[in-house]
């Protein structure tokens, strides 16, 4: 199943609540952006149950973006 | 049948202050508060062995009092570690029975798993009473990972701290707060060994990211698939204690739950991930709060390997 960038926001909240997702660019660096390694890990998690795909961690350093994980899940998916 | 009656604890007295290790590695005080959640980190003194902790906890059980039989009565004992005295050979039951001073006739073995070791423990312990002349199981778990943890790993170093408890199961209930053990659900998948494993050099490899996706998308399903073999709703169970891997774990598994969220309980913030032992450190608070009719437990972990089971007043 695609993610469309409203659905990725809505995971990212629920990740890491504290920060402000709407001020987050698709191209800021997530760790840059406040999110800590378990913060990814869960946004990671909750996109890969959505779109029903397994990201392989060979593949997760090049995700450091809201902009790539939306590109690399719709292709996957 | 089978009654877990009596849990009792050792945490030893000497402890990493979690807030300063984590500085080392760059991290900030409200990332060790919420999302790991271990603020002291205990440590085995030195000379300190894994059988010490372990005689440590069977001697703060209520021997011969309360309801409690003598140590005597003591008929198998179960010993949950993978870090037991020296080289693991003879197994650390063998030594525990000796240092706690349980009977010769005594059936002990240890039991290889990790944080799944307690909820696998019960089972083995409930099944274990169904032998004529077993009467009490003494539970164990006691695996201190400071012999294996490499300091400088920031993925491990910040999580582990060492504790051991003993719990008596028998096959009646022995006081008015004795848990009936149910029937739990199982899962292994080594397909997943590589993620949590000790290398060649004898220190503990994590690869926490596919632990964090194991625990948050396996151990959920299993709670929903105990519920439903209950055919009982999340809303019964009075509380759940999930091993206590991380706080950001128990918020990942606790949110597919949002009814109940509140019922998930967190507390390692003075025992840090002591594997084995989080869900009894835990339970020997809860067993004591009648009002608490059932309770849910699971662990997960190293094999990967997963077990849930619901404890009922009896």
């Amino acid at each position: 199943m695609k993610i469309t960038e409203e659905q990725l926001r809505g995971f990212l909240q629920t990740a890491a609540s504290s920060i402000d997702h709407k001020n987050i660019a698709l191209t800021a660096n997530l760790s840059d952006s406040g999110l800590d390694s378990l913060d990814i890990y869960d946004l990671i998690v909750m996109t890969q149950e959505h779109c029903g795909i397994e990201i392989p961690d060979a593949d997760l350093s090049n995700l450091k973006t809201l902009g790539s994980i939306l590109d690399y899940c719709n292709k996957s998916a | 049948m089978g009654y877990l009656n009596f849990i009792a604890c050792h945490v030893p007295s000497k402890t990493l202050d979690n807030l300063e290790n984590a500085k080392r590695f760059g991290e900030d005080e409200a990332f060790v508060k919420q999302k790991l959640g271990a603020l002291k980190l205990p440590r085995l003194e030195a000379g300190e062995d894994t059988s010490d902790l372990a005689a440590a906890a069977i001697n703060a059980l209520p021997w011969g009092a309360s309801g409690c039989p003598e140590k005597t009565e003591v008929d198998a004992l179960v010993v949950v570690t993978q870090n037991g005295d020296g080289q693991g050979l003879p197994h650390t039951s063998a030594i525990v029975q000796h240092k706690a001073q349980l009977s010769n006739n005594v059936i002990a073995f240890d039991m290889s798993l990790g944080c799944s070791g307690y909820v696998y423990g019960l089972t083995v312990a409930k099944s274990l009473l169904n032998i004529p002349t077993v009467r009490n199981v003494l539970l164990v778990t006691c695996d201190p990972y400071s012999k294996i943890i490499d300091e400088s790993d920031r993925v491990t170093a910040l999580l582990f701290g060492d504790a051991a408890t003993a719990s008596l199961i028998s096959r009646e209930p022995l006081n008015d707060v004795a848990l009936k053990v149910g029937d739990g659900l199982h899962g292994t998948n080594g397909a997943g060994a590589e993620h949590l494993m000790r290398k060649p050099d004898g220190l503990l490899f994590m690869n926490g990211r596919q632990v964090f996706n194991f625990a948050s998308t396996v151990v959920p399903k299993q709670i929903s698939a105990l519920l439903g073999s209950y055919g009982i709703e999340s809303s019964d169970i009075d509380e759940y204690i999930l091993h206590q891997g991380s706080y950001a774990i128990i918020d990942a598994i606790s949110r597919r739950f949002p009814e109940v969220q509140s019922r998930f309980s967190k507390k390692m913030e003075a025992t840090g991930n002591t594997v084995s032992s989080t869900i009894p450190l835990m339970l020997a608070e809860s067993i004591k709060d009648t009002a608490k009719k059932r309770i849910l437990v699971s662990g997960f972990g190293v094999g990967l390997s997963w077990a849930s089971l619901i404890l009922e007043r009896s």
